[in-house]
């Protein structure tokens, strides 16, 4: 006979190894192919609604936000004067604005009514006097040119101008001259006329009226009363909010694309909590189902239980068993889940996209987005539902005694 | 056994002082144990027998470390085993105690050779080694072509020889079977007494063995002859109370007289 020397029980871990208790749990559950199946098959619809509905709700959001802000950076301010007559947004405020701390850019613009005069047609548009920086902060969409005022008589014009000036191609705008007039309002209190000669070098989409950027030294060498706006740059998004405060503490009025960001945020905040609530009811159906099986199988499997507890099981082993089997279901079921909802959320992207391609816009269009930390938090929220689901069968099972579940068989 | 030394130079492995065992119903409390001392030694071969319902198998479970008394100790291995906790005392049934049922009891989704290794796992055994002494018992009973067969498909007389390598793979020190044979035709049952005779003989282990089958007593070292709850205890070489031989020869007239009538 082979067999050991008596077991010495300081050698042995306390219990049973998990790995082997997982493999228990995996096949008792394979034991009953159709009745997991069909109870994983609740899981993965319960989480694929979750998390199908939530990835719509974050790449909606992700698609608002990028229409809405655009290129526009997060950390830009934009500053007016409330009253024109009592707080005058001049030089003067301009270089207090500056030495504020964690300004980055401080980038003014004369914003003036005028007058195009193109061959023999006119027209009225608005006028910014303004500078490089203030062109690259006000995110402008380019279609044609350069983006930027190199020469001093350089112009910048939007295809709404251009329409109304008859020039329909934006390429065959480029170079050629028109004369801007703008009536200024100097520092005194005098007026005057400036007259520009100007020579279109970039063309952008941006705006519904005419609008033309040119270099604001024409206006500051006529002592312009004050300027239009101010674009502000902070050095990092944190810190909006303390500039703008000390901007208004000026007495001029400020506005952020992150007030428009926030509203967005607090509107799909909801609306996700919405989603969550609809996605919530498939999957309390799906943990009702989980909680049925592993009762049901619990019911069936006592004697086994009593077995186990007979060849030295400790109440800890059962309860594992069961929270094992309850954790294989919910995580091989949430995986499931995600697996399925990304499926179909990436073919209704691919979908939206080519429509959207095939109507002349371009760009990849995420409506449904599974960011690493929604794949994250559905996996914890599998696990978390499968123990708490297991928590009652598993101490019920604890507290089977061995010689009565014996006696069911 | 006449290649075993004399009972009484072993040590005793088990020692049972004063049990009481009452159990509470709706009735009121039944007294199923009074007051019963008795000792087991080292590698030897007892046998608890009675009439049904005299309360063998409220012993055995008593001795299994299942059921713990209404009074009195329970040593087994110099062990009280009551002063024990519940997660204890199944480590100690899974390293000291191994259990053969009259109805053999599997985890249905485990194969032959993983329900024979259960007990090492519960110990705390890695797979591999349990797996390899789980096919080692199953061959020590002749079992070992059916290792990866689920058990339930098994004949009766399969299922106990490899239930009998369960109770065996974790080498413990006693066996406690309750009524082994009950469900088996005579061969398979001699078989399986045969496999607990080896088991006393070539591993040194000590038998505990529930039965209705008067004609093993003359294998057994101690007999505990069981009756509403009182148990007299018989050593080898001393002689029966008569009466118990009395109230034997009744229950061979009686079954005598049923097989007539039959």
């Amino acid at each position: 006979m082979i067999f050991p020397k008596r077991h010495d029980s300081s050698k042995l871990r306390s219990v049973i190894n998990p790995y082997i208790l997982i493999s228990i749990a995996v096949k008792n559950l394979l034991s009953k192919k159709l009745r997991t199946f069909l109870t994983m098959t609740g899981i993965v619809i319960g989480v694929g609604a979750v998390v199908f509905l939530v990835s719509l709700a974050l790449g909606l959001h992700g698609v608002v936000n990028q229409q809405v802000l655009g290129s526009k950076s997060v950390n830009t301010i934009d500053v007016t004067t409330p009253n024109s007559n009592a707080i005058l947004l001049d030089d003067s405020n301009v270089n207090k604005v500056s030495q504020f701390g964690h300004v980055k850019i401080v980038a003014p613009a004369y914003i003036l009514a005028g007058e195009i005069n193109y061959l023999n047609s006119q027209t009225d548009t608005v006028v910014y006097g303004t500078n490089n920086e203030y062109i690259t902060l006000s995110a402008l969409k380019f279609v044609a040119g350069a983006h930027k005022l190199t020469a001093a008589n350089d112009a910048i014009v939007n295809t709404a101008l251009l329409s109304l000036i008859g020039v329909s191609n934006s390429k065959s705008s480029l170079h050629r001259s028109l004369t801007v007039s703008t009536n200024v309002t100097k520092a005194n209190g005098g007026h005057t006329t400036i007259i520009s000669k100007l020579n279109i070098v970039g063309v952008v989409n941006t705006g519904s009226g005419a609008e033309i950027y040119m270099n604001s030294a024409p206006y500051s060498a006529a002592e312009a009363a004050q300027y239009g706006q101010l674009k502000v740059e902070a050095d990092n998004r944190g810190n909006v909010p303390t500039l703008r405060h000390q901007i208004e503490g000026l007495g001029l009025t400020t506005s952020s694309p992150l007030d428009t960001l926030d509203q967005i945020n607090k509107i799909f905040a909801i609306f996700t909590y919405v989603v969550i609530g609809f996605g919530g009811i498939g999957m309390v159906i799906a943990v009702l189902g989980m909680f049925n099986t592993l009762t049901i199988s619990l019911l069936e499997r006592t004697s086994e239980i009593g077995l186990m507890i007979t060849l030295g099981a400790r109440k800890a082993d059962v309860q594992r068993l069961l929270i094992f089997e309850a954790l294989v279901l919910s995580i091989v079921g949430g995986i499931g889940g995600l697996v399925v909802a990304s499926l179909i959320g990436g073919i209704i992207n691919i979908t939206l996209t080519h429509l959207a391609g095939s109507r002349g816009v371009s760009g990849t269009i995420h409506a449904f987005s599974v960011s690493p930390l929604l794949v994250i938090a559905t996996i914890a929220l599998t696990i978390v539902v499968g123990w708490l689901v297991a928590l009652y069968p598993s101490r019920r099972a604890a507290r089977i005694n061995p010689i009565d579940a014996l006696k069911q068989e | 056994m006449s290649d075993n030394p004399p009972e009484r130079n072993r040590n005793i492995l088990i020692s049972v002082n004063k049990l009481n065992k009452t159990f509470a119903t709706k009735s009121g409390p039944v007294d199923v144990l009074f007051d019963n001392s008795f000792t087991v030694h080292e590698n030897s071969f007892a046998i608890i027998f009675g009439p049904s319902g005299s309360g063998k198998t409220t012993l055995l479970n008593v001795l299994s470390a299942l059921e713990p008394p209404t009074s009195g100790t329970v040593e087994i291995a110099n062990q009280d085993i009551y002063r024990l906790n519940a997660d204890q005392r199944a480590h100690f049934r899974a390293q000291t105690i191994g259990i053969v049922h009259q109805t053999d009891y599997w985890i249905k989704s485990l194969d032959v050779l993983e329900n024979v290794a259960l007990p090492l796992y519960l110990t705390g055994d890695n797979k591999a080694h349990a797996l390899k002494q789980a096919q080692h018992s199953l061959e020590e009973v002749g079992m070992a072509e059916f290792s990866r067969t689920q058990p339930t498909v098994l004949s009766g007389g399969q299922q106990q020889k490899v239930s009998m390598a369960r109770a065996l793979v974790a080498n413990p020190t006693l066996i406690l079977a309750d009524e082994p044979t009950g469900n088996l035709d005579s061969k398979n049952g001699q078989m399986i007494m045969d496999l607990l005779l080896k088991c006393q003989r070539e591993l040194k282990q000590t038998i505990i063995l529930v039965t209705h089958n008067i004609e093993y007593l003359p294998l057994s070292d101690t007999q505990l002859y069981i009756m509403d709850g009182r148990i007299t205890e018989t050593k080898r070489g001393q002689k029966m109370p008569e009466e118990i031989l009395k109230s034997l020869t009744t229950q061979i007239s009686e079954l005598t007289a049923m097989e007539k009538e039959k």
